[in-house]
């Protein structure tokens, strides 16, 4: 959830990266460090096993100017992908404001990312949230592999019911859709908040506006 | 899911508190955060960036060992203490959703610090439990939000 610091005149937001076991949200939150000016963003933290296999959680914080009169933090948060760490999953999720599902291109890689989209609906449930209430994108990454299922498979695959989504093509390791998977969902959990918060007409005008735009631009 | 929010009269009422218990037990940082990893405040004798990381991982090591009570049989652990060669760390439940963390040094003790905690908790948790689940229209606050006319909230490095 959201948490707005009057005093501070901060406006904190939880994002969090899910998705199948090395579909790329620690190659997501390594890029989007790599990319970003110093005086935006914290240190990067991994929680990793020997193996370099996420154990508990990444972290990475940013801050923008994007709502003005706040400073905008939002948190970057990855989730291990393993099977076994659904219990870990289920706590990073704890207060997310949004989610970028990163899901693996390739063709023997689709019924992992399906079951880790089911995966990502049991978990919200358990903290009485899903899917509809929640803003999310769908990064469809590795697009590069030769292996690739077409975009379109992965659309109906994955983004389908009542709750379709944009989603954007990627290939992290090349910075390829990286930071557009990030504004995305920046905007779309700000455009949540501001409706919520329904507090400035011309806020809440601008919010919208923003969200059309961006799903005119995407693959909606 | 619900947005969260301390006003500012809540806000400075909350740093005095902390302020008292980070001068009284002689640390060097006390945090109070949400559950989700959200600094609601904190009070350090030196302020930095890499305090955003301590709150982070402090409350995923707090919801760790909670799940790890459940295991054997414990509601909660109520506090969690982590001891350095040179620096230690406290955490301690403040009801449900929220925790205070201390980072300190060797001129303190535990004990020290649990007691000035201890000291602070009743006015705390009333206040924590004033603005559970307050929105930002429930809190009174008068603000206006709207977003920048930027195209990128984040704008890659030149």
């Amino acid at each position: 959830m959201s948490f707005v610091n009057f005093r501070k005149k901060e406006i904190n937001f939880k994002i969090v990266y899910y998705g199948p076991g090395r579909s790329g949200k620690t190659t997501n939150l390594e890029r989007i460090h790599t990319m970003m000016p110093d005086d935006i963003k914290g240190n990067m933290t991994m929680l990793s096993t020997q193996e370099d296999r996420t154990l508990y959680f990444d972290f990475l914080p940013l801050k923008s100017n994007a709502i003005p009169g706040f400073t905008t933090r939002f948190q970057l948060y990855t989730v291990p992908g393993q099977p076994i760490y659904d219990k870990t999953r289920q706590l990073v999720l704890i207060g997310s404001d949004g989610v970028v599902f990163v899901a693996d291109s390739q063709w023997e890689q689709m019924e992992n990312n399906v079951l880790s989209f089911e995966d990502l609906k049991i978990n919200l449930k358990t903290h009485n949230t899903s899917l509809e209430l929640l803003p999310y994108v769908l990064q469809f990454n590795k697009r590069d592999l030769p292996n690739v299922a077409p975009i379109k498979y992965m659309d109906f695959l994955i983004n389908q019911g009542g709750t379709r989504t944009t989603y954007v093509d990627a290939i992290a390791t090349k910075d390829i859709g990286v930071d557009v998977t990030l504004n995305l969902i920046c905007k779309m959990v700000m455009a949540k908040f501001i409706k919520d918060n329904n507090m400035s007409p011309g806020g809440l005008d601008e919010a919208s506006s923003v969200a059309v735009t961006e799903t005119e631009k995407s693959h909606v | 899911m619900f947005n969260s929010a301390i006003t500012e009269q809540q806000g400075e009422a909350l740093r005095y508190m902390l302020s008292g218990i980070l001068v009284r037990a002689e640390t060097e940082a006390v945090f109070v955060c949400d559950r989700g990893g959200n600094i609601v405040d904190h009070v350090s004798l030196d302020e930095k960036e890499l305090d955003v990381t301590i709150a982070a991982l402090a409350s995923g090591a707090f919801a760790a060992t909670g799940e790890l009570a459940k295991l054997i049989g414990e509601p909660t652990f109520r506090s969690v203490y982590h001891k350095g060669e040179n620096k230690s760390v406290y955490m301690q439940n403040l009801g449900p959703g929220f925790l205070i963390l201390v980072l300190f040094g060797n001129k303190t003790t535990v004990g020290m610090v649990k007691l000035c905690i201890e000291k602070s908790l009743n006015s705390l948790e009333a206040l924590l439990t004033e603005m559970r689940g307050q929105t930002v229209q429930s809190s009174g606050a008068k603000a206006t939000f709207s977003m920048s006319g930027s195209d990128s909230v984040f704008k890659k490095k030149e």
